[in-house]
Parts: structure tokens; C-alpha cells; sequence
């Protein structure tokens, strides 16, 4: 209660300290959010697909940063391997795309639109490529570029319609387009070649057998489902997290700069009345709780103030930058809360060590 | 104020050769100079001395706020040099009563709450510490000033909660650093006449620190301290004269 008045009677600082807390704590939250719709777009497509095993041309371990150029021809030879029961092929390229006076690079893929197998992983909109000249794009991206399905689009001199909008296709940088196996490979200007086989085993076959033979017979990579989720994991993290940590660890101590040099002010200011508690009798963790008390009062009204402002401020964000896809859960702000707390715990030790030099005999001054 | 058992202990402080020094080897500032004095229970003592005479520096080392150069101090019987720091905090609380010059309320507190925050640091029931607090308040005539923060408070109001905080715990031993000095002359005289009487019932130790001549008439010795020196002890001239009336 005491911690609460004392705070209470600044309440200009109070409520400056406590904004900006909650800037710290929305920016944390921030990151953290777009770096699970980084996370979830950047793999959504690898982890949604049906494939068993990942074919893709040696020392290639991911599609977000490796090329693989395969020879089309291989698949039927792939189909017959033993424990085989598909392989579908997908093109992947980046490809200049335009609209008007605007310009922007897509990460588009090419599938066979028979087996659907390689398309986008969930459509919002629309329908998926059937023929040559089709086109499905990110949601994000449509938004932001202002299409939509039944509207065109040109790479070079082909001219490609909406078909569709996809979701969980939109890796913040840069943002996944779907088209037909034989479009893409026009686009890229390679006709019979592909950038992985999407490869369906036979129930009961044994997937690492398989994928030795794979590896053997073509002189590839061949990956298991699993493990190659995990590589394009590892990849976006390693491009990635390093950034967002950075950034993220700046905000904290930020917010322990701030926190330490406002309880510290307050431990100055009420330098007698702590005194006065200690030449009263008061325990050796009474005052030093105090300061304790008074930075999760700080940080609660911060987290408080935060939830207030971070959906509103995200919603307003993403309406302005729509391929800033950012997810959210209980759990991210249950971490961010309790790592706060934390942050609150260790901005007091500079203000305790204050307290600690603060002594009953001051009193008598 | 209930009148306490005769207590166990046959001095509530005593201090033998006590000396107090300040700054550097070589160039220290003598305080307290080998002070010897006990106070009795139930007595009631005034150190006069002018600004600078050593007193506040003699009422914190008795009362095992400040750790003497040289000599030993006992509170109740026991040496404070042997104590552990918490047992002479848990000790301070219980048992010594503080009334500070300028009234050191906590402004953030109301009167309740400060009185509340002793009888919290020693440890009471929260209704009992409670029910305590407004029996003192209402004794000293601040009652319906208990949910008043300090700043609402006239200098003599202030006082009279400050002695409702210093009389909380019940405590053998009040001390009151100058608590006269900031208050008009009339106040002043009401809080000694308060000290005076809060010792006298609760049969409580009191040593009271002042250059006012004119507390002397509620003490039963003054002591006299001049340059860290005790060079007077005595019964004031109008007490002396009440105890040779037959």
C-alpha cells in the first residue's frame, strides 16, 4: 500500500514511467509477434505439404536460402524406386513481378496442378492454378499491392490472372506465388527441369531406406519430412532471429534503464523516510521490499498499459504494412509479463544498494 | 497507559566510558567524551546542552544507533556491542519509543498509518496493531486527524502523532531528540508536558535531548553536556524542592 501511495503521489512521472514501460513492453511483444508470423509463413508451406521426403539437388538443405536445379526426367525413374508411391515435381524461382509503375520480387513455385501436391498450403480466396497463364497469390501481398482475385499481373512479357490468395505464404521479406509447373518453368526459362520432388512413400515403406536409395541412385539430397522442417527453421532463424533478439534486448535494457533510474529518484527523494524506518526497527527487508514492491507495481501498470495499446496499435500496423503478419498467443505474453517482472527485479538492485547506504542516523540530521 | 511490571533489569540504559569520535586517525572530532550514566527505570532524563554539545550523537549511541570508539553501552541489561543487528533492530522496535526533531512523520503514510507501521515493524496482529493505534490517537487528541496525511497537519498535530508512534509498542524506553525545538513556545511546552506524563503512566524510561531550560521541570535529572563532556548531574531545582517538602 505504502509502495503504491508513494508512486501514486508523482503521478506526472508515474504515468510517464509507466508509458514507458509499456513502449518497452509493446515493442517486445511486437517483435516477438512478427517473428512467429515470420516463423509460421517462412515454413507454413514446407510443413503443410504431404510430401514423406524432400529430393533436392546435393548440398541444398532448405528452400528459403539453397538452389536446386533437378532434371524433370528423374521422376520416373524416382516413381519406380521400391517404397515409392509418388514424387511430384516443384519449381521454385524468384521472379520480378509488375503491376503498373510497381515492381516487386515474388518467391513464386511451380506444381503440378493435376496432384495439387506443392500448391499453397491453405487458399482465403479463389481458387488454385489449373492452367498456364494462372496465377495464386499471398494474401499479404495482394494486399498490399492492392489485387485481388480476377485481376492480372505481368512477369516480363507474360501476362498471369488471379486466381486465388493464400495464406501462411508470407515470409515478411519476400512472399510466396503459386503457378503451374510448366508456367514457372516457362517464366525461368527452363523447360524440364525442377527444384525438388515432393516424394510420397508406401505405407509401411521405411523412409530412411528410401531416402538412401534416393540419395545413391540420383546423387541428391533426400530429406524426411521432419528433418527438413527443422533446416528451413534453423534457416529463417539463423537470417532472421539474431535481429529481432538484438533489438528485443535493447528494449529491455531500455526498460531497466528507465525503471532503475526512477526507483533510484524515488529512494532519493524518500531518503528520510527511509531512515526513519530503519531507526524505527524496521526488519532488514522491509525497505528494500519496498523498492521491490514499488517496480512490480511499475511494471504491472505498465504490462497493464501495453495489452491496452499493443492489439489496437497491431491491428493499425498491419492495416498500413499489410506483409507485417504478426501472431500473437497467451503464452508470448505470458513470457513477456514474467520476463518484465524480472527485468523489474534486477532494475531494483541499484536502488536497494542506495537503500542499503541509507542509514537511521540520518534521522537526527 | 496501563502501568508496567517492575522490571527484571535494574538499569534501561547504562554507558560507561563512552566515547564517540568522528573523522580520520590523527584528526578526529571528539563528540562523547568517556560518558558514564545509567538511566533507572521509570526515570525520567534531560540531556541540555547547546547545538554541538555531543547530546543527539549521546542519545543515538544509547539508544545502539551509532557503535561508540570506545566504552559499551547496555540496553535493558544487555551489551549492544554483542547483539546481532537484528536482534538490536527487532530489540529497537519493541522496546525504544523515538520522538525525532522534526517529527520525521512519513508524508506518504496517513497519522493511522504511521503510528500502524511501528506496531508492523514489531510484529502485531493487524487488528490488534490497528485498534492500539486509535487509542493512542484518541489519547493524544488526534483521533479524528487518523486518516490525515502529515502535510494536513499543524506542527503541534504533527507532534502529538508522533507521539502516539513513539508510545505504540508500549516501549520501556522513549527517547525525543530536540522535540521541542521546531514547534512555537506553547507547543513546545505541551509536548514535553505529553513526554512527561506518557513516561509518568506507563512507569517508561524517558530521555529527552533539548537546549530548552524549561523541560527541565518534567525531568527528575539533567544532565549537562558541553563539548562532548557530562559535567553537571542533577535534580532540577523545582523537583528538588517538591521532594524536601514534608
Amino acid at each position: 500500500m505504502n509502495a503504491l501511495r508513494t508512486l501514486l503521489d508523482q503521478r506526472l512521472r508515474l504515468a510517464l514511467t509507466v508509458g514507458g514501460v509499456a513502449l518497452c513492453v509493446v515493442l517486445m511483444l511486437f517483435l516477438w509477434s512478427v517473428y512467429e508470423g515470420v516463423r509460421v509463413g517462412s515454413v507454413e508451406y514446407v510443413r503443410a505439404s504431404d510430401a514423406d521426403l524432400w529430393v533436392l539437388q546435393r548440398h541444398t538443405t532448405n528452400i528459403l536460402r539453397g538452389t536446386s536445379i533437378l532434371p524433370e526426367a528423374q521422376g520416373a525413374v524416382l516413381r519406380d524406386l521400391p517404397g515409392v508411391a509418388s514424387a511430384s515435381p516443384v519449381l521454385f524461382l524468384m521472379a520480378g513481378i509488375e503491376r503498373g509503375d510497381a515492381a516487386s520480387t515474388l518467391y513464386v513455385t511451380g506444381f503440378d496442378p493435376s496432384t495439387g501436391v506443392g500448391g499453397p498450403p491453405r487458399l482465403v480466396a479463389g481458387r488454385r492454378p489449373e492452367t498456364e497463364g494462372e496465377i495464386v497469390l499471398d494474401r499479404a501481398f495482394a494486399l498490399k499491392s492492392d489485387l485481388a482475385v480476377g485481376d492480372e499481373v505481368r512477369m516480363g512479357d507474360v501476362t498471369l490472372g488471379v486466381t486465388g490468395l493464400s495464406t501462411g505464404t508470407n515470409m515478411f521479406v519476400i512472399q510466396y506465388a503459386f503457378t503451374t509447373l510448366a508456367q514457372a518453368q516457362a517464366l525461368a526459362g527452363l523447360p524440364g527441369t525442377v527444384s525438388t520432388w515432393l516424394v510420397g512413400l508406401d505405407e509401411g515403406a521405411d523412409a530412411e531406406a528410401v531416402a538412401a536409395t534416393i540419395r545413391s541412385t540420383f546423387g541428391v539430397e533426400a530429406y524426411d519430412h521432419a528433418t527438413f522442417v527443422a533446416n528451413n527453421v534453423r534457416e529463417m532463424e539463423s537470417g532472421f532471429l539474431p535481429l529481432l533478439l538484438a533489438v528485443a534486448v535493447l528494449g529491455a535494457i531500455v526498460l531497466a534503464a528507465i525503471l532503475s533510474l526512477i526507483l533510484s529518484v524515488n529512494v532519493l527523494e524518500r531518503r528520510f523516510d527511509f531512515a526513519v524506518m530503519k531507526a524505527l526497527g524496521a526488519p532488514a527487508f522491509f525497505v528494500p521490499g519496498l523498492v521491490v514492491r514499488q517496480a512490480l507495481w511499475i511494471v504491472s501498470m505498465g504490462l497493464a498499459a501495453a495489452l491496452l495499446l499493443f492489439f489496437p496499435l497491431l491491428a493499425g500496423l498491419e492495416a498500413a504494412a499489410p506483409e507485417i503478419e504478426a501472431r500473437t498467443t497467451l503464452l508470448q505474453i505470458v513470457v513477456v509479463a514474467v520476463g518484465v517482472a524480472g527485468i523489474g527485479l534486477v532494475a531494483s538492485l541499484l536502488p536497494i544498494e542506495r537503500v542499503r547506504r541509507i542509514y537511521a542516523l540520518e534521522v537526527f540530521r | 497507559m496501563n502501568r508496567r511490571p517492575a522490571p527484571s533489569f535494574a538499569c534501561v540504559v547504562r554507558v560507561r566510558d563512552l566515547t564517540k569520535t568522528f573523522g580520520p586517525p590523527g584528526r578526529e572530532t571528539i563528540a562523547v567524551k568517556n560518558v558514564s550514566l545509567a538511566v533507572a527505570p521509570g526515570e525520567r532524563v534531560l540531556l541540555l546542552g547547546p547545538s554541538g554539545s555531543g547530546k543527539t550523537t549521546l542519545l543515538t549511541l544509547m539508544a545502539g544507533l551509532l557503535a561508540p570508539t570506545s566504552g559499551s553501552v547496555e540496553l535493558f541489561g544487555r551489551d549492544v556491542s554483542t547483539m546481532h543487528p537484528r536482534a538490536l533492530q527487532s530489540l529497537r522496535a519493541a522496546a525504544i519509543g523515538f520522538v525525532f526533531q522534526t517529527f520525521r512523520l512519513i508524508d506518504s503514510l496517513t497519522a493511522l498509518e504511521n503510528v500502524l507501521l511501528v506496531l508492523h515493524f514489531a510484529g502485531r496482529p493487524r487488528a490488534e496493531a490497528r485498534r492500539r493505534a486509535l487509542v493512542l490517537l484518541d489519547r493524544l487528541g488526534v483521533a479524528h486527524l487518523a486518516g490525515k496525511r502529515p502535510r494536513a497537519l499543524s506542527q503541534g498535530e504533527k507532534q502529538r502523532v508522533a507521539v502516539a508512534r513513539a508510545l505504540a509498542n508500549d516501549p520501556p524506553l522513549l527517547v525525543a531528540d530536540e522535540p521541542t525545538a521546531n514547534l512555537d513556545s506553547a507547543c513546545g511546552l505541551e509536548v514535553a508536558r505529553l513526554l512527561g506524563e506518557a513516561a509518568a503512566e506507563g512507569r517508561r524510561s524517558l530521555v529527552v535531548t533539548s537546549h530548552d531550560e524549561r523541560l527541565a521541570r518534567h525531568a527528575d535529572r539533567v544532565l549537562r553536556l558541553a563539548d562532548g563532556l557530562l559535567y553537571e548531574e542533577g535534580v532540577p531545582r523545582t523537583r528538588r524542592r517538591l521532594h524536601s517538602t514534608p
